[in-house]
């Protein structure tokens, strides 16, 4: 099976019409085992009690606001170099996603940490660059919206994509280059996590059913945009 | 590009933007206002409470200097633009590259040379001490071609549109946010006495960087504006 054949619309429609209802039955499947296991299921934590448990919301979010950049970093990069459409559309419907994950970590973070540590807001590495990483997705979506040629507004926000890009080693080496008050990785991909497994399993889960519900987003927006070229063609 | 007369082609050009920059005096004399108003606004605006400022001096001064790009960016193409000039550089291939250097060159020296003259007084109204004095000329002589370069590529992600002025400001303003962290921390430490030759090695980073690199984004984007999509 050739993969380069799903670079074309056409093609790529088909997949995408197949592989949305999957993905939003994985989506459900995914996110009721999180909520539950983790909202009700999983033990109450030593220190923080009950409260640890919107980290089920805040670690998904804070993945996908990563993911969603990488993502259209990787697509602007290849739409940039290799002029394939579908890279373009990727990024159209990859943005107000990326922004309100964005947003959506940000806010849990300040909501957990006012009744934990006692503080909305700390100005240390990783929320100064998470909060850049939102002034990037805002700066992508005003240049989107101030060019009025699509195709014209597609390149000048894959060039500011790119260069953004270096934001995100930033964000995710920032506990351990600098002295922060952020938590530092509990999960790790070849070892033990420092996470109770009862705990652990859940959070996965959410991080997974949080990239089924970006994919079936993006792809939901991929197909309509495929939509409208192949009627305006 | 590099043929025998590229030497003497950079000459000319960089003397013909010189000579362009120095026949219209505006061009230096109001960014020379403007730093002075607007750092007379932060005394003036905390009843004289010399301690308040000195604490938040160093930043103070910087976020000027980051004001006054983004009022002034907005003319880094645009007159070239206007006149058709710089679409003639862009179709002539082999130019391009250095004549966008050359404009971001003039562009930062004429930005540089009142700040770098006013420096001295401006710090003292914003009680930055003396001893810092050098330490902050060498984060502006470091920090101020980084800004300009990058802020050269949100200029011309830009050019042509109607509210270009603001969404420069908002494109770029994300990365200047690590040059400001490290020279008003520079200036910070020089006025405690301490040394800051990490951060202004951080400042030299950032501006090989953009400086090297930033042409090459700013002439692709170039390129891409006026090619057939």
């Amino acid at each position: 099976m050739k993969i380069r054949r799903f670079l074309s619309t056409k093609y790529f429609d088909q997949l995408a019409s197949r592989s949305i209802p999957i993905l939003a039955i994985v989506a459900l499947i995914l996110s009721s085992y999180g909520s539950v296991g983790g909202l009700y299921l999983a033990p109450s934590d030593y220190q923080q009690g009950d409260a640890f448990r919107i980290i089920y919301v805040h670690v998904p979010s804070a993945f996908l606001s990563l993911l969603v950049y990488l993502v259209m970093g990787l697509s602007a990069i290849m739409g940039l170099i290799f002029r394939i459409k579908l890279f373009d559309m990727f990024i159209a419907g990859s943005v107000w996603p990326g922004t309100c994950f964005t947003l959506l970590a940000l806010v849990t973070g300040c909501l957990w940490a006012k009744p934990m540590w006692g503080a909305w807001w700390v100005w240390d590495a990783r929320l100064t660059s998470e909060l850049i990483l939102l002034f990037l997705y805002l700066g992508v979506l005003a240049l989107r919206s101030a060019i009025l040629e699509p195709k014209a507004a597609a390149q000048a926000s894959a060039v500011l994509l790119m260069l953004g890009l270096l934001n995100l080693p930033i964000i995710h080496y920032s506990v351990y280059w600098w002295n922060t008050l952020h938590q530092g990785a509990s999960i790790r991909l070849l070892e033990p996590s420092l996470i109770a497994p009862s705990m652990l399993y859940p959070l996965l889960a959410m991080i997974a059913a949080f990239m089924a519900y970006y994919l079936l987003v993006v792809l939901l927006h991929v197909r309509g945009e495929i939509l409208l070229h192949t009627l305006e063609a | 590009m590099f043929n025998r007369f590229f030497f003497s082609r950079v000459i000319v050009n960089l003397g013909y933007e010189l000579l362009s920059v120095c026949r219209r005096y505006q061009d230096i004399v109001y960014p020379l206002l403007f730093l002075i108003i607007t750092v007379v606004l932060f005394p003036l605006s905390s009843n004289a409470d010399l301690q308040a400022i000195e604490k938040i001096a160093p930043g103070v001064f910087w976020v000027i200097i980051l004001f006054l790009l983004m009022l002034t960016l907005e003319q880094l193409f645009r007159e070239d633009w206007q006149e058709g000039e710089l679409e003639q550089l862009i179709l002539n291939q082999t130019d391009l590259l250095s004549a966008v250097f050359i404009k971001l060159f003039v562009f930062c020296l004429m930005l540089a040379v009142p700040v770098t003259i006013m420096a001295p007084i401006l710090s003292l109204t914003l009680s930055i001490p003396m001893m810092a004095l050098k330490t902050l000329l060498i984060s502006l002589w470091l920090g101020m071609p980084t800004l300009v370069f990058l802020g050269g590529i949100a200029r011309v992600l830009t050019l042509g549109l109607r509210h270009s002025g603001l969404l420069i400001v908002l494109l770029v303003l994300p990365f200047y946010v690590p040059v400001l962290i490290f020279a008003s921390g520079a200036v910070t430490l020089a006025s405690m006495g301490l040394a800051a030759n990490a951060s202004l090695a951080w400042l030299g980073v950032f501006l090989l960087l953009s400086v090297s690199l930033a042409p090459f984004v700013i002439s692709f984007v170039l390129r891409l504006g006026i090619s057939d999509f």
